[in-house]
């Protein structure tokens, strides 16, 4: 399944450590901007930057670089992927981009989640435990869709 | 702001400890039993954030007791909501598409 990501989406998949195993099933899209800016977090030695230099190391491997115009911002190159790639899906955790966009196509990193578990890839309590673990090392403002996420998920049959 | 009372009973030792603590701090008792009150309650909101949205999510809280703590996150928390439940749909299809 094609999905275009932008910066944050990858690094919070991988955060949790579900990046890898979902190669299997997904192959992520990305372009010279969002290749820029894991580069720019990859310089710092937290917890997000070191996501960010493992990220940056599965180009190649289910992550690909596509050819894109200049943008300034990352969410908006992945939206170029998504439409020029006719991706399934755009994975960000940009709330004010996903709300602007209001596209069925576009979608928290949370929703690979979801697949995994409704698949049968990973149980409910691997996916309840993986957004624990974003949950931990993000900000408050973001960490709105990982507590939804899990509350939803929770509740989900 | 508008403002209203609220007694709180307690023994004489907890009162003559907040009258020293507050002679030392000079500023009255009833300013500094405010002011611990309203600096728990932060924390205690800070700590129950999860639990605040898990409880507006299953209708135990209204939308305006939410913005009452969350202020203009409200609508964010809403979208989210709104987004999530159908991104767990979506997911479901999707799920199905891959296992085809």
């Amino acid at each position: 399944m094609k999905v275009a990501a932008d910066t944050g989406a990858l690094v919070s998949l991988q955060l949790c450590g579900i990046l890898e195993k979902s190669f299997e099933h997904f192959t992520y899209y990305i372009g010279k901007r969002i290749k820029e800016e894991l580069e720019e977090l990859s310089r710092y030695d937290d917890e997000i930057g070191i996501a960010a230099r493992e990220v940056l190391s599965f180009i190649g491997k289910g992550i690909e670089v596509v050819e894109t115009g200049e943008h300034e911002e990352g969410e908006y190159e992945a939206l170029e992927i998504l439409n020029k790639l006719n991706a399934q899906l755009l994975i960000s955790d940009d709330i004010k981009f996903v709300k602007k966009l209001q596209d069925e196509r576009v979608s928290f990193s949370t929703i690979i989640l979801f697949i995994l578990h409704k698949a049968g890839v990973i149980t409910k309590e691997d996916a309840l435990n993986a957004l624990d673990l974003i949950f931990e090392r993000r900000k408050w403002s973001e960490n709105l869709i990982y507590i939804t996420a899990r509350a939803m998920l929770e509740k989900d049959e | 702001m508008k403002s209203e009372i609220l007694g709180i009973r307690m023994n004489q030792k907890m009162k003559r400890e907040i009258e020293i603590i507050s002679k030392i701090l000079n500023i009255s008792p009833s300013e500094w039993v405010r002011n611990k009150i309203a600096e728990n309650i932060q924390k205690t909101l800070e700590e129950m954030r999860y639990q605040i949205i898990l409880a507006y999510i299953r209708g135990i809280i209204t939308k305006d007791e939410l913005r009452e703590v969350f202020g203009e996150m409200t609508e964010d928390i809403d979208f989210i909501i709104d987004k999530t439940k159908k991104d767990l749909l979506k997911a479901e299809e999707l799920a199905k598409e891959m296992n085809k």
